[in-house]
């Protein structure tokens, strides 16, 4: 009989698929420690209700994806070093200041310590006694050593290999002296270790893709790592060999990943969670209406700048000549940033949220006074006239009669694009379209992906090659300078065939008397010294309307109340000072 | 019928190698790269980033790219992420178990419910049950699922509360609760909210569909024949209607058999359920190219392995269809 038979195949197939996927279930738990029956759901707040006897308590951090690895030397992202930096520590490290303090050294060397030599050539590390890495073995200069051969090593898979290409040795002088020597002084060289130095233990230095401290690392920090269950939460626990006795006072560390930010604000709400890192400026109202929860911020260093491009677009050729017929003319340039008012910006559209920023030189140690552009429409109109654009035909936008390099008839139109997904800069993008069009120039906005705009020259990105008109977009340098205003200024960092596009000098500016300021403040180990070196590159980088600079971003984390003792920083990632939170019950 | 199934089998690797193919051709043509975040970081320069394209080998050209990662599929090998650095199958051992308990659970729940309800709805025809049942599929298929998970949230963890702990009624998501890792009813307990979400939307669809074939075979000769010699009405729905109207469910179950791998990229993302669908839009996002791959074909095998099956249990159950 056909139909029973049928009945009878479905039946089983029913139970054979029953039974295949109940077995999942167990299946999946059978790491787990032993599973302990309860009858009521058991809370999800642990630290208050339920009453786990854990007298320092346990911070919930949210965040809203894994960490790629928690090896700093493989990764730039800035969610990986929130982590690392409460398991490993680097020997010295700036301050919420921008103050350079010790950290594993005893001393930040400087040449008045002679810990630098005069022409900085070389720089002698001593290093504190009293340090252990979490399995009670001593930290020496030997982990010190450890750290530059496989950072240094490019074939190891370390992103940083670059940072160590002027270092000659380093070299152990005894268990905890350690002396670095560069072939020319390094502007950077107090940022050597900035990421922090490795157990010898690890692992071979020229095979860290490999090692197994990239997901389970060992560091001298105030935590240990516990547990990383992909894709859910990473633990963190309190180091009990860490060197400063009572520290740290918290005893969990969780970072746990909750990609939905609206579910991330309601475990913020409950109680749930302590921290929740880098919420969206929509959310400020959440916090200001919420009397458990505050938000802690502190200047970025991402600046929004236009890049205007110096040279001619889409001509085959990425170098600097010839000159883009619009953006070549310096009094164009002038006259577009006369005809932005950045005050309204700055305070109508971002509320007061950002800060105005005149040069790259807007924080910290090497912070320059350049002052502003005022909004000027009819001065930018009437640079506008005298540079030969003016409008003829009466549709509101100029056209060249007598332009410095365009031809006649040339409309002044141009396109500037940004990237998407970021509704501050979708905004002010509009704002300046509106605000230019009084002027008579037609701005056309046209965002892209973030990956397709910084795209590589292999890629043949149109940032890379120098076709485009206008870019905008946000970045900026760190604690040293030093590196960003060298790509992104010096002459020689214009991406051609002939550099094979390196660089980032994506305007394609050319200032001999820069170059010499980039030049001999990278040969200056004062730092006072360079910062006057900087200010007065500043000014003329300002002048030159090559890149017009816009606004500064704050940044921060929302904290609930019950922490305490805790600071933001601007120069180091969320947990540089975790040793000193404290949680209130 | 083996000779169908062999021949079939075969038919099926050309079709996987063009997808290979194709799949491969596209993601490489996307912009930006696995390395594309490291272009705007102003910590790094274009002489690590020429070491870092060198180690992945993104130099060579596509067509190399391609004869290379076969290659080493050929040895079962998906490579390492470029990302993690870990084996793409170790990456997917982790996540799979996950999305498994998840996605099965809510299609058995799925089956549990739609089957008598669909039937149910069918056999009384334009009832009140029948009414409310396809008002409440209509509304399952257009609400957007997302904006249905954030109001689970909203209801059930910020509003109510439960009355033992005094905690949130549900947790916001995640598979258990920190200190309850691996305890079987946490994890039960984790699993309401997201399964709810997942269900609803299938429930809606199967009902609908087991309502129809239902309405179709109760309305055949052989029906009327029973009920003419006298059968219960019972007997009659349950032995000669239920078995045949449930027939063409099979092709719907193997067609979805290849999501229970796949996972859900919503209901994963609202409740931080770690499975398949969030690593999937995870790696496209970073361009993680060995991981999307081996997402892609493993989905890919299942989908058209699926439909073999689904063919295959037909023949067996239906004497109708034969396969030469």
């Amino acid at each position: 009989m056909f139909q029973k038979r049928s009945i009878q195949t479905l039946f089983y197939l029913i139970i054979a698929l029953s039974l295949a996927l109940t077995a999942c279930g167990p299946a999946a738990t059978s790491t787990a420690p032993p599973a302990q029956p309860t009858k009521a759901p058991p809370s999800t707040e642990p630290t208050a209700t339920e009453g786990v006897p854990a007298p320092s308590g346990r911070v919930v951090i949210l965040v809203s994806e894994d960490p790629d690895t928690l090896n700093p030397y493989l990764t730039t992202a800035l969610l990986a070093s929130q982590i690392y930096t409460a398991v490993t520590e680097p020997l010295v490290q700036p301050d919420q200041n921008g103050e350079y303090q010790p950290v594993l050294a005893e001393r930040v060397p400087t040449t008045k310590n002679g810990d630098v030599s005069a022409d900085g050539t070389e720089v002698t590390w001593h290093l504190r006694k009293d340090v252990v890495w979490s399995d009670n073995t001593p930290f020496t200069a030997a982990d010190v050593v450890f750290t530059y051969k496989a950072a240094s090593n490019a074939d190891s898979g370390s992103v940083r290999s670059s940072a160590f290409s002027k270092v000659v040795s380093v070299e152990a002088v005894d268990d905890y002296t350690v002396v670095v020597k560069y072939s020319e002084f390094n502007s950077s060289f107090l940022d050597q270790f900035q990421w922090g130095i490795l157990p010898s233990s690890a692992g071979d230095p020229a095979d860290m893709l490999n090692w197994d401290f990239n997901r389970h690392p060992m560091g001298t920090g105030p935590f240990m790592f516990k547990e990383w269950v992909t894709g859910d939460h990473l633990t963190l626990a309190a180091n009990p060999n860490y060197r400063e006795q009572g520290k740290p006072a918290i005893a969990e560390l969780v970072f746990q990943v909750v990609p939905s930010e609206e579910v991330r604000v309601q475990m913020m709400q409950q109680g749930d969670a302590q921290i929740m890192m880098w919420p969206g400026s929509n959310l400020r109202d959440v916090w200001e209406a919420d009397p458990n929860i505050q938000l802690e911020l502190v200047p970025g260093i991402y600046i929004l700048r236009m890049f205007l491009n110096l040279s001619m677009p889409n001509d085959g050729d990425p170098g600097p000549t010839p000159p883009h017929p619009i953006l070549g003319d310096e009094n164009v340039r002038k006259a577009i940033a006369l005809g932005i008012d950045v005050n309204s910006i700055v305070n109508d559209l971002a509320l007061g949220r950002v800060t105005r920023v005149t040069s790259p030189f807007a924080l910290g140690w090497y912070k320059c006074d350049v002052p502003p552009d005022p909004y000027d429409p009819e001065t930018a109109k009437a640079m506008l006239e005298k540079a030969g654009w003016v409008d003829t035909n009466g549709d509101g936008i100029r056209e060249a009669h007598g332009a410095k390099y365009a031809p006649d008839g040339t409309k002044l139109s141009l396109s500037m694009v940004g990237y998407t997904d970021f509704k501050l800069l979708e905004q002010t993008e509009l704002v300046m379209a509106d605000m230019l069009k009084e002027i008579g120039v037609d701005l056309q906005v046209s965002n892209v992906e973030m990956s397709v705009l910084f795209g590589s020259w292999a890629d043949k990105a149109p940032r890379k090659m120098g076709d485009f008109d206008i870019l905008v977009y946000d970045t900026g340098a760190g604690i040293n300078p030093q590196t960003h205003i060298a790509d992104y200024f010096l002459s020689t960092n214009i991406p051609t065939d002939a550099n094979g596009g390196t660089g980032a000098n994506y305007t394609r500016w050319v200032n001999p008397q820069a170059d010499d300021l980039i030049n001999q403040a990278g040969r200056t180990p004062d730092l006072a010294d360079r910062k006057a070196l900087y200010c007065q590159l500043g000014q003329i980088i300002h002048d030159s309307y090559s890149q017009i600079f816009l606004y500064q971003f704050q940044e921060g984390h929302a904290f609930s109340t019950r922490i305490s003792g805790n600071q933001v920083s601007t120069w180091a990632p969320l947990t540089w000072d975790v040793e000193n939170w404290t949680l209130a019950p | 019928m083996g000779n169908y199934l062999a021949r079939r089998s075969l038919q099926a690797i050309p079709l996987l190698i063009i997808i290979s193919m194709v799949v491969f051709a596209l993601l490489q043509a996307t912009p930006g790269g696995p390395l594309a975040r490291f272009e705007n970081d102003p910590t790094i320069n274009e002489a690590d980033l020429k070491a870092l394209r060198q180690k992945y080998g993104l130099d060579d050209p596509i067509p190399v790219r391609y004869l290379k990662w076969v290659g080493s599929l050929v040895r079962l090998d998906f490579g390492n992420s470029y990302i993690t650095q870990q084996p793409v199958l170790e990456i997917i051992g982790e996540r799979l178990p996950n999305t498994l308990r998840l996605m099965a659970t809510a299609f058995i729940v799925t089956l549990l419910l739609s089957i008598p309800i669909g039937i149910i709805s069918a056999i009384k025809q334009y009832s009140i049950f029948d009414h409310v049942v396809t008002s409440i599929a209509f509304a399952g298929q257009s609400i957007p699922i997302f904006w249905f998970g954030l109001l689970l949230i909203i209801v059930f963890y910020s509003k109510l509360k439960s009355p033992w702990s005094g905690g949130p009624l549900f947790p916001a998501g995640g598979i258990y609760s920190l200190d309850q890792q691996g305890n079987f009813w946490d994890g039960l307990w984790h699993m309401f909210l997201p399964i709810t979400m997942l269900s609803l939307a299938w429930i809606s669809w199967y009902t609908r569909f087991l309502r129809s074939s239902m309405l179709e075979t109760i309305n055949q000769d052989y029906i009327r024949t029973a009920r003419a010699k006298g059968l219960r009405e019972i007997w009659t729905i349950l032995k000669h209607a239920f078995p045949n109207a449930v027939i063409p469910l099979i092709t719907l179950i193997a067609l979805d058999l290849p999501t229970l791998f796949a996972g859900a990229v919503y209901t994963e993302t609202i409740f931080s359920w770690p499975g398949m669908g969030r690593l999937f839009f995870q790696s496209a996002m970073r361009r993680d190219y060995p991981v999307l791959m081996a997402v892609v074909m493993i989905t890919a095998v299942l989908i058209v392995f699926s439909n073999l099956l689904a063919d295959f249990v037909y023949a067996l159950v239906d004497p109708r269809i034969r396969y030469g």
